[in-house]
Order: C-alpha cells, then structure tokens, then sequence
C-alpha cells in the first residue's frame, strides 16, 4: 500500500519531510555522508511502507558516536 | 489511497431503517446530497459510518437502542466501499438481545470473496482510520467544537496521522525493539553470574520506563486539568463581571476601578522592569554591596593579585634549551616547570580578573537605586491589592443584596484557585529540573520525570554493559534522537502550511470577520482581537474555521477520502452558507451530505446547477416504512410532503 509518488498529494508531505531531514541532518556533523545518505532513505521509506529489521540495523550501526561514552 | 463510498443498507434499525439500501454506484456522482427529516437516523447512520471504518467497540446500550422494534433480534448496517478501485464490503451484525456486535468483510483478496469474520482493510489504512480519525471525515458539529478545545490535541493529531510522521514514531519503537533483541541475545550466550546481572538490571530498566510513562500521563492529565479550570475561571470572571454590571452604580465603580488597575499594572510592570535591570548590577542593590565590592578591589590590589606571570610563560620557558640566567634546563627541570606552570593563571584569566579589578574599584554606583525602586514597587503592590479588595466589595455589595447566583460563582471561584494551586504544584514537582526545588518538594525519580529519566539512562547503561552492547545502544539513541528530531521539524512545516491554507480559506468563508487561525497546537488557537469580550466564538464560527481547516487537511493529504457529513449547514449564517456551499464542494473528490429541508437554502441549492450531483431523499412513509427517493424534483419540493404528513 505505497503512496504514489506521482499523486501530487503526497508532495506536502515529501517536501516538508525533505526540508525538515536536510535541516536536521546539516546539524548532525558528526556524523558521516553515507550514514546521512542511508537515514534519508529509511526516513523516506519509513512513511510509505513498512521497514525491514535488517535495513534499520544497517542504518543504526553506521551512525557515529562519541566512543568516550563507551568507558 | 482512494477510499470512495459505493452505498450502504440498513436492516431493523430505529427509524423505520428496516431494510433499506442507498446504492450510489449506480449513478455515480462526486456529490450525494441526502435529505432526511429529523428521527430518520441520521445520526444513527453517522455513528454507524465511523464504526464501519474504524472497527471500534461499540456499547451495549449503544447497539440495543438501535433495534427497530421489540420483535426482531438482529440488526445490521453494510457498507461498501471501493479501496483503489477493489471493491470491500463491510458489515455491522447487531445482536439486540445481548447488545453485542461484530464486524465482517467481504474483499476482492479472499478468493472466495466472500465474508470473513472481523475488519479486514488494507493494513496501511486500518493504521489510519483510528475512532478519532475516523471523525475528522465522517464530521459532525461535535467536532468542530473539539477542534478547538484545550487538551483535545484533535488538531495535532490529525495532521500527525494524515501525513504519516506517526510512522517515524513507530520507526523509533521499531529501534527500540531492535535493542531490546540484541540484548536478549547477547544475554543468552553470556555467563550465569552475567546473566543475573542482566536480568536485574533488565527489570530495573523495565520497572524505570514504565514508571516514566506513568509520569508522562500524569503530567498530561494534571496540564488538560489546568488548561480546563483557567478556562473555567475565566468564563467565570466574564460571567461575574457580567452580574456586576447589571446595577448601573456598580457598573460605574467598576469601571473607575478597572481604569485605576491599568494604571497600577503599568507602575509595576516599570518598576519591575527597572528593578531586574538593578539586579544586573551589583553595585546599585545595597550601600553595603558598594562597599563590599570596593574593598575586594582593594585587597587584590594590595595582594598583587592576579600574578603578573602567565602559566604560558613558563610552558614556553620549559621548551628552551637554557633559563634566562644562562643555566641550561634538563628534562627533570623541564618536567618540575611545566607540573608548576599549572599553579599559574592562563593569560585570558589574567585579563579577567583585573578587568574585574578595575571595575571593582571604580564602582560608584548609587547602593540606594535599588531600594528606591522597591520601594515604589511595593506602593503599587499595595495599591494592586486595595484595587482587588475594592473589587471584591463591589461583589459582596450584590450578593448581599441578594444576588445568590454570584455568590456560587464567587465561591466557584475561590474553590477554583485552591485547585489551581493544588495542581500547579503537583506539576512542579512532577516536571522540575531545579535541583533545589526539587530536594525542597521531596522529588526523586519515583515522582519526578527528569530524575526518572536520568534513572532510565542510568539503568539503560548499566543493561547495555552488561550484555555488552552498549554501542548499539549508543547508536540507536543517537538514530532516534534524529528521528524526531526530523518528526518535529516536518510536523511544524506541516503545521503552518495548513495553517496558511486555513486562513485563505477562512478569509472566503468569512470575508466580513478577521477570524484567522494564529497557532494550530493540540487545538486550534485563533488570533482575532477581542474575541474574548465578545464572548468567543459563535456556533456557526466555529463550524466555518472547522471546514476551512479540515478542507486544507484533507486536500493535500496522501490519502483521498470521503467527507461524509451531517447537517452542514445548519448552524451558518445564509450568507456563510453560501461560501461555504460554494467552496467546499470543489475540495473532495466524494461527498455524502445528510441534510434538512431548512439547509436547501443557501447551502444545497449550490448544487442544483451542477452536474455530477445526487439528489436523495428518504423519509418515514408510517411507523414502520421508510421511503427513499431519487431525484431534485422530489428533492426540492419535498417540504411539502414533510408539510402534508
């Protein structure tokens, strides 16, 4: 049960969503270019479809973290 | 997604629906128009659609005051819907005698095609069409005050459910589950002695999260709580106000005694003003702190603080191969320096400390300004609270006089504050970040949600160690945190784009009043001025923001829905009903309107010029007979059968 991408309905939505992930990913700077490319897509696909475990995993395991508050 | 409406039927409900069917695939139209005098069930058929589509649970009472009459046992009401362009048909079976209910499907799916037991829609769309969902398109005038209504969060909601970002809420609990099942297996391959370690601190987790929960509802209930008694308060205070006014001489007072209030709150509000200015600047509080403050200037003066020597002069010494004298520095003595130079201030610190000084020493301000300035304050505190004693006479003046329905508003009133305060404590020792207040009211993390969160970090942590997997769980908490972080920015775009359309909307609707919509939080909040003393807004007003906001919802939403609606135009204004007659039709992709003779006017007589539109009316023909007729003859004159029969 996707949403079309064509149905220009879904363009409130995919717009306000895109504006909303650069925003908040420009803030992350820790974090790498292929981590943002990757949460983008699962962001994206998150509102149209359900996620498989394997590809949210994926996405979590690449984020960067202050290995300090690992001790 | 594309959900249309294809007919319905009724079978032995009240008001004579005992068998009878609407069939719009026939004659598709985008408009259906529905005339139903009163007591034909409209809201019957209304409460009827929402269950239909959202499966909810229906009361017994509810289901056995649907029962057409004493003889039959079983009831039913069958939808049939077309979900892009696969036809469903879903069923509503009554049990009268037990006033119990059940839902069955019939989809183009099941091979068979035929019925199967429960509501069986597409999943996405079950997800959807939520009870209060449900309402936003199958509207009555109900909801339109609601929209509006404190704690309701109907407003959010919908454009929460109807964008979807409530998916990206359910991607965080996806990741949660995720963590919780890397720890079950790290758990599981790990020592016994390990293991007891990850169960305790697995219950700690578990016993802290629902603790946090619990809070967060709490916290909920006792903000709605609030909101509902400041209301409460004041519609109070206008209704007292209104009481006073009533006796001319009062009145007069009054008004003599608000002017004088305007007066007192500007003398506070400067003299507040200046005074947190004061604060800012030590020297001006007290003569005493004048005089402290000179002569700490002094004593650094005297004691030559700070050093002259920076500990980056000796960092850069101890690189050198010799000391200033000649002496050359070995690794010990370089070693003895830079251990040293620590004991030294840095060259910023330096420079603070004696713009410190000089600020010190030349501090002249006037230690009294201060007490000047309180000392006006509290006059007009006085004067504030002789305002509010004189008020309050003016109140005792008319229930002495025998106003008795005043003296229940005062006593309301005064009961209302006592909660008020109640509840606002409550709340600061549920919410406080303050480590002082929070020691002060006894908070700890069984009552308190900052410091119960900080007990779920701690007991997360502790969990993480010990299965060892707390980088997961550190990267999962980061992934999340930018979820809603994402969440929250697109629900404010969202948020303020419908908001924009409303408005344009609102201002066609209804051009001769400034009614805008200034904040969509959990409600709708309007910005006009003076609405307020107005008394608030009108039924009809009410009813015109509600369709301009749910037009603007739905129309650029990514799910086309029916707008099945009740009696839309029955408390407008004709020249609203106009607007809205005109507009509204243009906005849905399928409308089913259930109207009364008196909305033709104004509002269905938009219709009558345009193609596409069904024109149906049912009515009682007897007791136990209802007749459904198609048509906009029979549609237009039927004022005259409801007049003859």
């Amino acid at each position: 049960m996707k949403a079309e991408k064509g149905d220009p309905r879904v363009g409130a939505l995919h717009s306000d969503l895109d504006t909303a992930v650069a925003e908040a990913l420009s803030a992350a700077i820790d974090q790498s270019t292929e981590f943002k490319r990757r949460l983008r897509k699962l962001i994206e696909n998150a509102t149209t479809s359900n996620l498989g475990d394997d590809d949210v995993r994926e996405v979590i395991e690449l984020a960067t973290i202050d290995d300090g508050l690992e001790e | 997604m594309e959900i249309r409406v294809l007919g319905w039927r009724y079978e032995n409900l009240r008001g004579g629906l005992r068998d009878v069917s609407i069939d719009l695939e026939s004659a598709p139209g985008r408009w259906t128009l529905i005339q139903m005098p009163n007591g034909t069930g409209k809201t019957t058929t209304m409460s009827l659609f929402r269950a239909a589509f959202s499966g909810e649970h229906l009361t017994p009472d509810f289901v056995r005051d649907l029962r057409a009459a004493d003889d039959v046992d079983n009831g039913l009401f069958e939808v049939r819907l077309s979900i892009d362009g696969k036809p469903f048909r879903i069923q509503v079976r009554l049990n009268f005698k037990d006033g119990t209910h059940q839902y069955w499907t019939a989809r183009s799916e099941v091979r068979s095609g035929g019925l199967e037991e429960g509501l069986s829609l597409p999943v996405d769309l079950k997800r959807l069409l939520t009870s209060d969902f449900t309402r936003l398109f199958v509207f009555d005038g109900e909801l339109a005050k609601e929209i509006r209504a404190v704690g309701k969060d109907r407003a959010a909601m919908a454009i929460r459910t109807l964008y979807r970002l409530d998916r990206l809420e359910h991607l965080n609990v996806q990741i949660g589950r995720l963590v919780e099942e890397q720890q079950q297996r790290a758990a599981a391959v790990s020592t016994a002695t390990e293991r007891k370690g990850v169960t305790r601190w697995k219950r700690a987790y578990d016993a802290a999260v629902a603790r946090k929960t619990a809070l967060a509802a709490e916290q909920r209930e006792l903000q709605k709580r609030r909101k509902e008694m400041e209301a409460r308060r004041t519609k109070l205070a206008a209704e007292i106000n209104e009481r006073i006014e009533q006796d001319d001489a009062l009145k007069l007072r009054k008004s003599q005694l608000d002017s004088e209030r305007e007066t007192i709150d500007r003398a506070i509000f400067e003299a507040t003003t200046q005074g947190m200015g004061v604060l800012r600047l030590p020297a001006k509080i007290h003569p005493n702190v004048v005089e402290r403050l000179r002569a700490l200037g002094n004593k650094l003066t005297r004691l030559k603080l700070p050093k002259t020597i920076s500990a980056e002069f000796f960092k850069e010494l101890a690189e050198q191969p010799e000391c200033i004298c000649g002496r050359e520095i070995t690794p010990k003595d370089k070693a003895a320096i830079l251990s040293r130079a620590d004991s030294y201030l840095a060259e910023d610190q330096i420079l603070v400390i004696n713009k410190m000084k000089l600020a010190l020493r030349e501090s002249s301000a006037d230690g009294a300004e201060y007490t000047r300035i309180a000392t006006t304050l509290n006059g007009a505190l006085r004067d504030l609270r002789r305002n509010k004693m004189a008020h309050d006479q003016l109140e005792l003046e008319r229930v002495e006089a025998g106003d008795t329905e005043l003296e229940r508003l005062r006593a309301e009133v005064s009961q209302l504050g006592r909660d008020l305060e109640t509840s606002e404590t409550k709340l600061e020792k549920l919410t406080t970040r303050d480590v002082i207040r929070q020691r002060l009211l006894d908070a700890n993390d069984q009552n308190n949600i900052p410091l119960c969160d900080a007990e779920v970090r701690r007991c997360q942590e502790k969990l993480a160690t010990a299965t060892d997997t707390l980088r997961f769980v550190l990267q999962s908490e980061r992934v999340k945190e930018l979820v809603s972080t994402v969440a929250a920015l697109a629900l404010e775009r969202l948020r303020e784009r419908v908001r924009i359309a409303t408005n344009a909307k609102l201002v066609q609707f209804v051009p001769s009043e400034s009614l805008q919509v200034a904040r969509i939080g959990g409600s709708l909040e309007l910005g006009s001025s003076g609405l307020a003393t107005k008394g608030g807004v009108s039924e009809g007003q009410s009813l015109a923001v509600a369709y301009a906001f749910l037009t603007s919802l739905l129309t650029e939403a990514p799910y086309k829905l029916p707008f099945i609606v009740d009696s839309p135009a029955v408390s407008l204004d004709t020249a609203v009903r106009r607007e809205v007659g005109d507009l509204i039709p243009d906005l849905f992709d399928q409308m089913i309107m259930f109207v009364i003779s008196s909305e033709r006017e104004g509002f269905a007589d938009a219709f009558y010029g345009r193609t596409g539109v069904r024109f149906i009316t049912l009515w009682r023909a007897d007791s136990e007979r209802t007749e459904v007729r198609d048509g906009l003859p029979f549609f237009r004159s039927f004022h005259q059968v409801e007049a003859a029969a």
